[in-house]
């Protein structure tokens, strides 16, 4: 009997072994005008269903066309006041922390501009000096005002959050994880704002990011995350000229400077709003936001890397 | 020496037979578990959030063509032996009919602009894909 009880820990360690082959749920669901991919490397199924469902209420919320979302961004444009929930609410009040930071090229106000632009290039054409003038003035005289539990806007911008929606949903998704003490996943909104934990799929718990801007190239994120914008998958050409999604609210532009800005960070709401920031505001204000926010950056022009920060090692 | 060791083995037979058959069963089942998890070519083809249908790319002897409907217009899909692409989108950047065939469980294929999307259920999620 006693060489039997010896055994009992043995017994228990072999009974586990099926459970070595990885764990790992995964599944992609719809939600701020695309396509959401999860990666689960422990807990269970039901919490992907759970992600899922936070990515679609949250986009309704932020949807501009969705008026029938309650105190949804389509309300406060059309009514100019709501009484948002906690997520709209702090989203609005980090989208303006992120306008000031910086210094108005991340603009959450350039709704009509953007809309201007794409309509016009949908047709092959550009909007008119005069129709960009006045959605410029819109825009820079747009404002929000948190009153209580109501949020107000100001002027006749509509807002427009696009640029900062899906890397402020994965920080709330990798803060739902984190509750739940998950910390192995990675979740993709779209392909332009990746979260990252750790992965044991990938080398040393990281995970391979292949850079679509650059052919052939890639880095590594673990325990961070990663955002790009870049007019390769939405590229406009009318009279020679290169156009894209991404509006200078100053200018009032949609003409390309840089092809992409890669920013990766801790924070990928953060990451998201800088890459809009300097993609339009070019390779000379990187620095500052080095500094002010510990980011790193690849900036990349005709598919070559024109700056690259200390750190950011791009292989392949 | 060797007759002691013998010994203590016959005395231990049971224990051995035990342990013995419980790490070849474990180590079987973890195989063919990662087996199972690696090798399916199941591609998923969703509009939106809704799964239009499910392919077993393994399966497609033959190379065949399909349309499912987008936002805006019909899209072509293609499939053929452990490969799938877009064969035909109205979309304006082309950019997933540009991704040419895709081997199944690699990258995903997205067109957001007819909310199209087809991805492999069994992904293993080591790489990711920033553009």
């Amino acid at each position: 009997m006693r060489p039997i009880k010896k055994l009992v820990p043995i017994l228990s360690a072999l009974f586990l072994l099926p459970s070595c082959a990885a764990t790992h749920y995964s599944s992609s669901s719809y939600g701020y005008g695309t396509f959401w991919f999860y990666h689960l490397f422990e807990g269970k199924q039901s919490i992907l269903d759970e992600l899922e469902q936070k990515v679609a209420s949250t986009s309704f919320l932020l949807d501009v066309d969705s008026i029938d979302a309650p105190n949804g961004v389509a309300v406060l444009n059309k009514e100019k006041t709501a009484k948002p929930g906690s997520f709209l609410r702090n989203c609005l009040e980090f989208a303006v922390s992120m306008q000031e930071a910086t210094n108005g090229y991340f603009s959450p106000f350039s709704g009509n501009l953007t809309s201007l632009w794409l309509d016009n290039l949908g047709e092959g054409k550009v909007p008119s000096e005069e129709d960009i003038a006045k959605e410029v003035a819109k825009s820079s005289s747009t404002y929000l005002v948190f009153d209580g539990e109501s949020v107000n806007k100001f002027g006749e911008g509509q807002i427009d959050l696009g640029g900062i929606g899906k890397g402020y949903c994965a920080k709330m998704l990798a803060e739902e994880l984190k509750e739940r003490e998950i910390t192995k996943y990675w979740i993709s909104g779209g392909t332009s704002s990746i979260v990252f934990g750790e992965n044991p799929n990938g080398k040393d718990g990281y995970t391979k990011v292949e850079l679509e801007d650059l052919p052939g190239k890639y880095v590594y994120c673990k325990d961070e995350s990663i955002s790009t914008s870049s007019y390769k998958k939405q590229l406009y050409e009318v009279n020679g000229k290169k156009y894209s999604h991404i509006v200078n609210p100053f200018t009032g532009s949609a003409e390309v400077n840089l092809q992409a800005a890669i920013v990766k960070g801790s924070d990928p709401a953060v990451c998201d709003a800088l890459s809009t920031a300097i993609y339009l505001e070019g390779v000379g204000s990187i620095s500052k936001y080095e500094k002010e926010f510990g980011v790193k950056v690849i900036a990349v022009k005709d598919e070559s890397v024109v700056y690259c920060s200390d750190g950011f090692e791009i292989l392949g | 020496m060797a007759s002691k060791f013998l010994d203590k083995l016959r005395r231990h037979v049971v224990e051995i037979i035990i342990v013995g058959s419980i790490l070849a069963a474990s180590i079987t089942l973890a195989v063919v578990l990662s087996f199972f998890r690696v090798s399916s070519s199941i591609a998923i083809i969703k509009h939106h959030n809704e799964t239009i249908m499910k392919v077993d790319l393994s399966k497609e002897n033959e190379e065949r063509h399909f349309q499912v409907k987008g936002d805006f217009s019909f899209v072509t899909i293609a499939v053929k032996k452990d490969y799938i692409c877009i064969e035909h989108n109205d979309c304006p950047s082309q950019y997933c009919v540009n991704e040419g065939w895709v081997k199944s469980g690699e990258k995903p294929i997205i067109c957001a602009y007819n909310g199209i999307s087809i991805y492999f259920s069994e992904d293993s999620g080591g790489s990711a894909i920033l553009g």
